[in-house]
C-alpha cells in the first residue's frame, strides 16, 4: 500500500511540475555517443598504434644498427608517435617526413621481432589495415590499391570543396577498428579533417558478411540516417561538441558510410570556435553517396593521396 | 544502421521516464536533461553489447544513477546556469507552503532519494535495486528505511504509513 502511496503522490507532484519538451534529447543523445565511440576508438587507435611505432622505430633503429651504426638518424612515418604539429593548412608535401627519435627506442628490437600486421621494417608506418586486423577484406580488383587513411582523406577533401568551396584544410592521422563488438571487423579508416575551424570526419563499414535480412531490404539509393543537434549544450561530456550534424547512408550492399561535422572544443582543436555548422545534412548526404567510398580506389587516386596528404598526430 | 534504429527506438520511447528520474534524484530540469541525454549517450555506446539482453532498462538507471551520484561530486555540479527563471505553473494552489514530496525528497541523500525513487516510484525489487546502485539488498533495505523516516519526520506520521 505504501508503494502505491508514494508512487501516486510522486506521480501527482511531477504531473504538476511541467518540465520542459524532451525537445532534440534523443538526437543530441545519439550525436553524443557517436562522438564518444568515435573518441574512444580513437584513444584505442592511440593506445595500439603506440605500440606499432615502437616496434616500427624499434625495428628501424635495429636496421640502423646494423646497415649505417648506431648514430645514423632512424625515419619513422608521419604523425603517431611524433608530438601533435599545430593546425595549419597543410601544404602538399611529401607524406613520410623524416624526423628524428627524440627518445631511444624503449622496446628492445631484435632482428628476428615480428613486426605487427601493417607495419614494415623500413621505418614506414602503416597506411592500411591488413586483413588479419579488419576482418576479411574484399580482394583489390586489377587497376585498384587498398583505401589509406590518405586516400580516405584526400576524396573527403575533394568532396567537401564540392559541395562546400575552398578552405583550409589540415588530416589527423585516424582510422581503425571501431572496437565496438560485432563493429570491430568492419569499420575502417576514419579521417577527421579540419575544415575552416570545423571537424568533418567519414568512416566507411564493409557490409555485414551474414545475409541481410530480408524483411529489412534497403530501398535503392539508400538508406539514410540524419541527425542534427545545433548547440549541442549540458555537462561533463556532451558539453564537448557545441553542435554536430551527421548523416549515414547505408547503401544496397549494406555498407554504410558516415559522415559527420562537429564545432566546438570537442573537435581536440584549440583555436577559435564556430557557432553554425557550414555543411548542411544534404551536402554531407552528398558527399555520403560518392560511390569511391569502398575498400579499395583507383590506384592513381592512392598513390596521389600518399604525396598530397600530409597526416598529423592526433590532437585527442 | 539497424542496431542505431533499435537504439533510437529505445531512446524515444525511455527518454521521459529516464528524466524524471533523474528530476527526481536532482529536482533541476536542465540537470535532468543533461543526466539523460549524457547516460543516453553511454548506453548508444554500450549498445552492440547490451542491446541482446533483457537489461537494458536496468543499465539505462544504472548509468543514470552514476552521472547523477559522480556528478555530484565533481566540482562542477556546483554551477547552475539558468538562462531564465522557470515560472512555476499551477502551483498557485499550493501556496500554503505545505512541504511537497518533492521537497522533501530533496532533503534526503543522494543514495536514499536513489533507493527510495527506484524502489517505490519504479516498483522494482530490492533486489533489482540493489544491482543497478551495485550495493548489497540489505544496504537497500537500510537506505528505503532510513530515508522513508525522513519523510515520515517532515510529511508528517501518516504518510506512507504502514498499515
Amino acid at each position: 500500500m505504501q508503494e502505491e502511496d508514494f508512487r501516486a503522490r510522486l506521480d501527482a507532484e511531477l504531473d504538476a511540475e511541467l518540465g520542459p519538451p524532451i525537445g532534440t534529447l534523443v538526437a543530441a543523445a545519439t550525436a553524443a555517443g557517436e562522438r564518444r565511440r568515435r573518441r574512444r576508438t580513437i584513444v584505442q587507435l592511440t593506445a595500439g598504434t603506440a605500440g606499432v611505432a615502437a616496434v616500427a622505430v624499434g625495428a628501424v633503429f635495429a636496421a640502423g644498427h646494423v646497415g649505417s651504426g648506431p648514430g645514423a638518424p632512424a625515419a619513422v612515418g608521419p604523425g603517431v608517435g611524433a608530438v601533435a604539429a599545430p593546425r595549419t593548412t597543410a601544404p602538399p608535401t611529401p607524406a613520410v617526413t623524416p624526423t628524428t627519435p627524440t627518445t631511444s627506442p624503449a622496446t628492445p628490437a631484435t632482428e628476428t621481432s615480428t613486426p605487427l600486421p601493417g607495419t614494415s621494417t623500413s621505418g614506414q608506418l602503416p597506411t592500411e589495415y591488413e586483413s588479419s586486423e579488419i576482418g576479411d577484406l574484399p580482394p583489390v580488383p586489377s587497376g585498384q590499391a587498398r583505401t589509406t587513411a590518405q586516400s580516405m582523406l584526400l576524396l573527403l577533401e575533394q568532396n567537401v570543396t564540392r559541395v562546400g568551396g575552398p578552405g583550409d584544410f589540415s588530416h589527423t592521422f585516424g582510422y581503425a577498428p571501431t572496437g565496438n563488438p560485432g563493429e570491430a571487423q568492419k569499420t575502417m579508416f576514419l579521417g577527421d579533417l579540419y575544415w575552416n575551424h570545423t571537424t568533418i570526419s567519414v568512416s566507411y563499414t564493409l557490409p555485414p558478411k551474414k545475409q541481410a535480412d530480408p524483411k529489412k531490404k534497403v530501398p535503392p539509393g539508400g538508406d539514410v540516417f540524419r541527425w542534427d543537434t545545433p548547440g549541442v549544450t549540458g555537462t561533463s561530456e556532451v558539453k564537448l561538441a557545441k553542435s554536430a550534424r551527421g548523416v549515414e547512408l547505408t547503401r544496397t550492399d549494406g555498407s554504410r558510410v558516415m559522415v559527420l561535422e562537429t564545432n566546438g572544443p570537442g573537435n581536440g582543436l584549440a583555436g577559435p570556435d564556430r557557432a553554425d555548422l557550414p555543411l548542411t545534412s544534404d551536402q554531407l548526404l552528398s558527399i555520403a553517396r560518392d560511390s569511391r567510398w569502398e575498400a579499395s580506389m583507383g590506384a592513381d587516386f592512392v598513390a596521389q593521396a600518399q604525396t598530397a596528404i600530409e597526416l598529423e598526430s592526433t590532437p585527442y | 544502421m539497424e542496431a542505431r534504429e533499435e537504439f533510437t527506438e529505445y531512446a524515444a520511447a525511455s527518454a521521459k521516464r529516464l528524466r524524471d528520474i533523474a528530476y527526481l534524484m536532482c529536482r533541476d530540469w536542465h540537470q535532468a536533461q543533461d543526466l539523460t541525454q549524457a547516460a543516453l549517450a553511454k548506453v548508444y555506446v554500450a549498445w552492440p553489447r547490451i542491446s541482446r539482453r533483457e537489461s537494458v532498462d536496468a543499465y539505462a538507471r544504472q548509468v543514470l544513477l552514476r552521472e547523477f551520484l559522480s556528478g555530484r561530486r565533481r566540482l562542477s555540479s556546483t554551477e547552475r546556469p539558468i538562462a531564465e527563471v522557470p515560472e512555476r505553473v499551477g502551483r498557485e494552489d499550493q501556496a500554503d507552503l505545505r512541504l511537497t514530496l518533492l521537497d522533501a525528497l530533496a532533503t534526503l541523500s543522494p543514495n536514499q532519494r536513489a533507493a527510495l525513487v527506484l524502489r517505490y516510484w519504479e516498483d522494482r525489487s530490492v533486489e533489482h535495486v540493489a544491482e543497478i546502485m551495485r550495493t548489497s539488498p540489505g544496504s537497500v533495505k537500510s537506505l528505503c528505511f532510513r530515508g522513508l523516516q525522513v519523510l515520515r519526520a517532515q510529511l508528517g506520521t501518516e504518510f506512507l504509513a504502514d498499515r
